[in-house]
């Protein structure tokens, strides 16, 4: 009898699981279209296409794909980047683009079903440890970040490595619980993987090892005294990760297969010697270290909803109030471990602050994991203090109803969207916190665009990669006969992706164009993020009435 | 004062140690007043004459700032023109760029320059490109009639820099030489009031 519960009410989550996935992959498919393409896009959009064509040479001429020159020739785009997500989006826009009503979307689709089956699986462990609502809390809290949700739909790594961390721990937690060599081996599997997505997968090891000190640190200490075999104590996963992990990145990532430690060694010091690109931080912008180390910190606090971080902090205040015989210590340690490693590299202000709150997104999932068990607790006091509202079913939506508001509100301007905490977006802006970058909000300047520039009329991009001006095209999102250029010279219409040392670039604009009217402004809450100008003595179209300036 | 004008609120200031602008050498040269310019290398004096080109030539965020379609034409595709430039907190300041040429100078000839008791001026260079400090100086002096009034010396890291020369003797040409110290050239502009 016990043995069917737990079948049905396995079955029942996964269906719930199942729900959550497909739910909110649903729903990136329908808001993506209001979405623009960032930088980053564009230039995975390219390096796909170009792994798309090595594929295709695969399957029908697999010896000439497999020499070292044709898979240099293909796999050197992008190479500073591991393989799996490019990958991904290839054989998905190869295989699944008739699915959809815009390329963009086929590209895109891999990186959202896994931001979607991260949201199911933060439901399964929460759900798994302290109960269905307490999952349904943690996932959708996770599901609703501003933030989240914005890198969910991108065809990019930033969501997709959140993923792949909360799947290999989830699976070493598995492993540990149960010791079954299947989980350990899929452990080790889903490190590669990790290892293939983006380069936070180095940190991860680190995240075990606090976990391992934190659990089984005395006890190994004691062993080593007496003189027990302490080896026992180690996780078999850990074997399994040193061993398959690496084996799974070399054999998914073909740029790997030659020359292995030269390029190994390349793609470590491209990361660890990266470039520093600009940040606005509390109206200074930063290029180089010292970089603040309030800025993880408080990009968090202005970021994510207030109502999220406290029930975070309720739930990891209530394990660490019974650390040693709480009933999840365990997977609690681990997800104390893994947000204290995905925000530690910030404690040093060597560490680059340049792409805002996706550095850290892998500690997410185990903060809304800590929010389900805050929320367990807040109803518990629920029931002492006030049983007339201690109902699980309307705690839960009090404390999601702002969270998801927030996130639709936000949508496409998540970039640009803070909580109230700081003043919303016109607050954000006035302290100064980076208000946009990657260049995507051409998207809300599209209309603007298609409506005002001449006909076979040169478009100065600024932000927006070629590559991602060229997808809006193909998208249908801008006209077709519009061209890119990097020259403000020679252009009819310039856009401005405005940060504030970016505001050289409109200052030629200005002096070129001999204007300092912008004829379109796209809004956020009133605080404005991009503007385009056109030139005067641009052709016929311009001569129509233009529309208002695009809605937020 | 302050005055409540529908959302916004009005606060009117008012300067202490008001100085009339007497004459602002930037805006005689944007509407080519009495602006001689030249190009000197090795005393060998060219005319840098006023053309109208089919663009302005522009960098983008990486690359130069703008050099408008209408400006003085030194050789070599140097440019000396009204511009604008971005100072250490990327704030817009409107300046007389000039493009100095390697081992020489470039000279402005402003005549009929009313008397004034100094000459307050900034100069600086493109922030964004010249914060790393490295390689861009400039010297800019100041001379009328014959005297030379004093010095400036521009480094691209330190920004916008405020500078003053008494006018002792004032008489209505005042002449400005710019040498390029580096062998970067960098963004350098500066602007210029007779106060």
């Amino acid at each position: 009898m016990k043995r069917l519960r737990l079948l049905l009410r396995d079955r029942a989550d996964a269906a719930i699981a199942l729900g959550l996935f497909a739910g909110y992959l649903a729903l990136l498919l329908a808001t993506a279209g209001s979405l623009g393409f960032m930088r980053d896009e564009g230039f995975y959009f390219t390096a796909a296409r170009a792994y798309g064509k090595w594929f295709e040479l695969l399957w029908s001429s697999p010896g000439e794909a497999l020499s070292p020159a044709v898979t240099d020739r293909y796999w050197t785009v992008n190479h500073e980047h591991p393989s799996l997500l490019k990958g991904l989006f290839a054989l998905s826009n190869r295989f699944l683009a008739g699915f959809f009503a815009q390329p963009s979307s086929s590209f895109r689709f891999p990186a959202m079903a896994l931001s979607s089956l991260a949201v199911a699986l933060t439901y399964l462990w929460g759900a798994r440890l302290f109960g269905r609502m307490a999952g349904l809390v943690a996932a959708l809290s996770f599901a609703f970040m501003p933030r989240v949700f914005f890198h969910a739909h991108l065809a990019c790594f930033d969501l997709p490595v959140a993923t792949l961390w909360l799947v290999t721990s989830y699976a070493y937690s598995r492993s540990l619980a149960s010791g079954r060599a299947l989980l350990v081996v899929l452990t080790g599997l889903a490190y590669g993987l990790l290892l293939d997505t983006k380069h936070n997968a180095w940190l991860f090891p680190f995240a075990l090892g606090l976990h391992f000190a934190l659990t089984q640190g005395w006890a190994l200490a004691n062993d080593l005294r007496s003189g027990r075999p302490w080896w026992r104590r180690l996780p078999p996963a850990w074997a399994s990760m040193l061993l398959l992990g690496p084996l799974v990145l070399y054999a998914l990532w073909p740029w790997l297969w030659h020359d292995t430690a030269q390029r190994l060694r390349d793609y470590v010091r491209f990361h660890t010697q990266h470039e520093y690109y600009n940040m606005e931080f509390l109206g200074r912008t930063y290029w180089q270290p010292p970089l603040p180390r309030a800025y993880a910190w408080l990009m968090t606090l202005s970021t994510v909803s207030l109502v999220t971080l406290v029930l975070a902090a309720i739930g990891a205040g209530a394990f660490l109030r019974r650390f040693s015989q709480h009933q999840a210590r365990s997977d609690c340690t681990l997800w104390g471990a893994s947000i204290l490693i995905g925000y530690a590299p910030w404690l040093s202000p060597s560490t680059p602050i340049f792409g805002g709150t996706k550095h850290w997104l892998t500690a997410y999932p185990f903060v809304c994991l800590f929010a389900g068990l805050g929320f367990v607790h807040v109803c518990q006091a629920l029931r002492e203090l006030l049983p007339r509202l201690a109902r699980p079913a309307l705690v839960a939506g009090c404390v999601l109803v702002g969270p998801a508001v927030m996130t639709l509100h936000a949508h496409p301007f998540a970039l640009s969207a803070y909580t109230p905490l700081v003043g919303g977006a016109p607050g954000a802006a006035s302290l100064g916190l980076n208000r946009t970058f990657w260049g995507y909000t051409t998207q809300s300047l599209a209309p603007f665009i298609d409506h005002g520039a001449p006909t076979r009329g040169r478009v100065y991009v600024h932000d927006t990669a070629l590559a991602s001006f060229a997808m809006f095209q193909e998208d249908g999102r801008l006209r077709r006969d519009l061209r890119a250029t990097l020259d403000i010279a020679t252009s009819d219409v310039a856009l401005y992706h405005h940060e504030p040392h970016m505001s050289r670039v409109e200052h030629q604009i200005w002096t070129d164009y001999g204007t300092l009217g912008p004829s379109a402004i796209a809004t956020f809450d009133g605080v404005p993020v991009a503007w385009a100008y056109v030139r005067r003595q641009a052709g016929a179209r311009q001569e129509r009435a233009l529309p208002a300036a695009p809605a937020p | 004062s302050q005055q409540a004008q529908g959302p916004f609120r009005l606060r009117v200031l008012g300067n202490p140690g008001f100085e009339a602008t007497r004459f602002d050498f930037v805006s005689a040269l944007a509407n080519e007043q009495a602006v001689k310019v030249w190009n000197d290398v090795a005393g060998e004096l060219q005319p840098c004459p006023l053309v109208d080109e089919v663009r302005a030539r522009t960098g983008g965020l990486h690359g130069p700032v703008a050099r408008p379609r209408r400006h003085h034409a030194c050789p070599g595709e140097r440019a000396v023109a009204v511009t604008l430039i971005e100072d250490q907190d990327y704030r817009a300041r409107r300046c007389m760029l000039v493009d100095a040429p390697r081992g020489g100078s470039i000279v402005l000839e402003f005549q009929g320059v009313p008397s004034s008791r100094k000459l307050r001026g900034f100069a600086g260079f493109s922030y964004f490109n010249g914060r790393d400090g490295v390689g861009q100086q400039v010297e800019l002096t100041l001379a009328e009639a014959g005297r030379e009034l004093g010095q400036h010396r521009a480094e691209a890291a330190r920004g916008w820099v405020r500078f003053e020369v008494a006018r002792p003797e004032p008489s209505s040409t005042v002449t400005l030489r710019v040498r390029r110290l580096a062998d970067e050239p960098g963004d350098f502009c500066f602007a210029l009031e007779a106060r």
